[in-house]
């Protein structure tokens, strides 16, 4: 497959028909930013490194990983700033790189570029990664504290599959509307709902397991 | 899953809402839906229930995000400031070389050549070695290096581990002068008293085909190797963000236990090769991925110095800039070797072919 040359450079845009996703404030913030305003750049560092830590953490694990991924993350962002057109929301800018990022690292820590770590059982069917539970269970009649269920919740969503762990940082911790993580995430609006669904239940299945309601 | 059937009388564990109780719960139920969905809340103790514990989950897993480390913005933007001088530097030194010049000679021992400074019948041309790391007084430094060498005609620029930033400036030769270490803050500039830098730029001559490159050195001239790429890259009007060794040129280091094998292709002479990396079945995934575009085989594309324009549906262009690590590993760079500096470590052989 190849790309065909161009002969003539044509430069421009037809603006997209539908409404500009972002706020102006954010807009400016990035046209400055992109323009090489240091200051800006770091206003929005501040706007999205939870989004982007977070997202990292659950791709790789772990807090090392995720910070490295996180300066991967931020640095591509600074150098690609120009090249944001406002086709998809900054958002979803912000999601892919670091979705890719992170796939980068796995990539050359594993070889294995997959971001679906379920495993198959007998049947083939696929389920979910089993955690090897650290002890949580010796005592289930006892109420639980409410650092042991927080323990317990991070354990399922460790648990969970990446597309999961990856729509759930979206939804509940940066409350990402079904619409916007359709679009970062290229999927339909049902396969949305019923993937943040299905993700939650499994966490609470998780939890039930354990005796945790 | 529809709600139009939903009766008050659920048996145990009713499944009616689905996962239309997850949508109710973050609110992108129509009107209508949250309706039906609430009178059945209302008529339906087991969904009750289950929404309840789905608000609880919910809330546990909001509580469950992760704080960044303290020190990560600071990261963040230090590699910003590095990035952000590597660019200004790159275009200055582009403004001001007009060309490469042809610039050396260099002795010729059985098809091998042995870099090394201050070499028998060697002359190495003037070249500038200097650590900065504030990005203002570097304009000043390579102003007085312009100033000094008469003309800059190719300059890398490497960032070094502990945060401080070193560059290699080549120019034309001012014969007879030593090489200069330049250093200094603001505008008081001036040559200082240190001792010559290990890098020496060579020259293959016209007759060489294939050529590789060894250097005895280990992984601290990883750094030299770095400088090698840039001049080169440099001289072509392509711009390199962080380098990674291993993806671009043969050159063969040694670096630690392993051995980082770097890619030229000078068989040809052509400048940048586009149409290898575009021919290749990678490209259109590495440059969608890369763009977040959808692009086809059918998408137009404009090459420029800056890096490249594709042309997609409706009018709309995007840049790829050639500074994406993603693109640079998926190219292979072709260079006029004849013609061009190569920056060697202290001690780096090359083997030609003639």
């Amino acid at each position: 497959m190849t790309l065909k040359p161009h002969d003539k450079a044509v430069i421009g845009r037809i603006p997209p028909a539908e409404e500009k996703r972002d706020n102006p404030e954010l807009l400016a913030l990035i046209a400055r930013a992109a323009k090489g305003d240091e200051a800006a750049f770091s206003a929005l560092v501040t706007q999205y490194e939870k989004m982007v830590f977070n997202l990292a953490y659950q791709y790789a694990q772990n807090r090392e990983d995720a910070a490295d991924i996180s300066q991967e993350v931020f640095l591509k962002l600074w150098k690609t700033l120009p090249s944001f057109r406002g086709d998809s929301s900054f958002s979803t800018w912000v999601f892919r790189i670091t979705q890719n990022s992170a796939l980068d690292l796995l990539r050359k820590r594993s070889g294995n570029p997959s971001l679906s770590l379920t495993v198959e059982d007998e049947d083939g069917e696929e389920r979910e990664r089993e955690l090897v539970d650290t002890g949580t269970e010796h005592d289930p009649a006892a109420a639980l504290e409410a650092k042991e269920r927080r323990a317990a919740v991070r354990a399922a969503i460790a648990a969970l599959r990446a597309d999961h762990r990856e729509i759930l940082v979206l939804r509940e911790m940066r409350g990402f509307s079904y619409t916007e993580i359709a679009e970062m995430l290229g999927l339909e609006l049902g396969t949305v709902k019923s993937r943040i669904n299905r993700a939650r239940m499994q966490v609470k299945e998780f939890l039930e397991k354990r005796n945790i309601f | 899953m529809s709600l139009d059937n939903l009766s008050p009388d659920c048996a145990a564990g009713c499944t009616a809402l689905g996962e239309q109780l997850s949508a109710y719960l973050d609110g992108e139920l129509s009107e209508a839906e949250r309706q039906a969905a609430e009178a059945h809340l209302r008529e339906c103790p087991d969904c009750r229930a289950l929404c309840d514990a789905l608000r609880a989950i919910r809330r546990d897993i909001a509580a469950a995000e992760l704080n960044p480390p303290d020190n990560l913005h600071g990261q963040i933007m230090l590699g910003v400031r590095r990035a952000n001088r590597a660019r200004r530097l790159r275009r200055i030194t582009a403004a001001a070389s007009a060309g490469i010049a042809a610039m050396f000679c260099f002795v010729v021992i059985g098809g091998a050549i042995r870099s090394g400074v201050g070499g028998n019948n060697m002359e190495a041309d003037q070249f500038l070695y200097f650590a900065d790391d504030d990005a203002p007084e570097q304009y000043v430094v390579l102003q007085a290096a312009e100033k000094a060498m008469g003309d800059v005609t190719g300059a890398v620029m490497d960032t070094t581990v502990d945060g401080g930033l070193t560059v290699v400036a080549t120019g034309r030769s001012s014969a007879h002068s030593p090489s200069v270490v330049y250093s200094g803050t603001g505008t008081d500039c001036a040559p200082a008293e240190a001792e010559a830098p290990a890098i020496v730029c060579a020259k293959l001559p016209a007759s060489a085909r294939d050529f590789s490159v060894t250097s005895p050195k280990k992984a601290e001239d990883a750094h030299d190797a770095n400088r090698a790429l840039n001049a080169v890259c440099e001289a072509e009007g392509a711009r390199l963000a962080e380098m990674q060794i291993g993806t671009l040129c043969t050159v063969e280091i040694p670096v630690g236990e392993t051995t980082e094998r770097l890619v030229f292709d000078m068989t040809t002479g052509e400048a940048l090769n586009l149409q290898a990396f575009l021919g290749s079945p990678d490209a259109l995934s590495v440059l969608s991925r890369v763009t977040g575009i959808d692009l086809s085989p059918d998408t137009p594309y404009q090459p420029t110095a800056e890096g490249l324009l594709l042309f997609v549906a409706d009018g709309v262009v995007a840049t790829v800039p050639w500074y994406t690590d993603e693109v640079l590993s998926a190219c292979v760079l072709r260079f006029a070797m004849t013609t061009l500096p190569l920056c060697l470590p202290e001690g780096a052989e090359i083997q030609y072919e003639n």
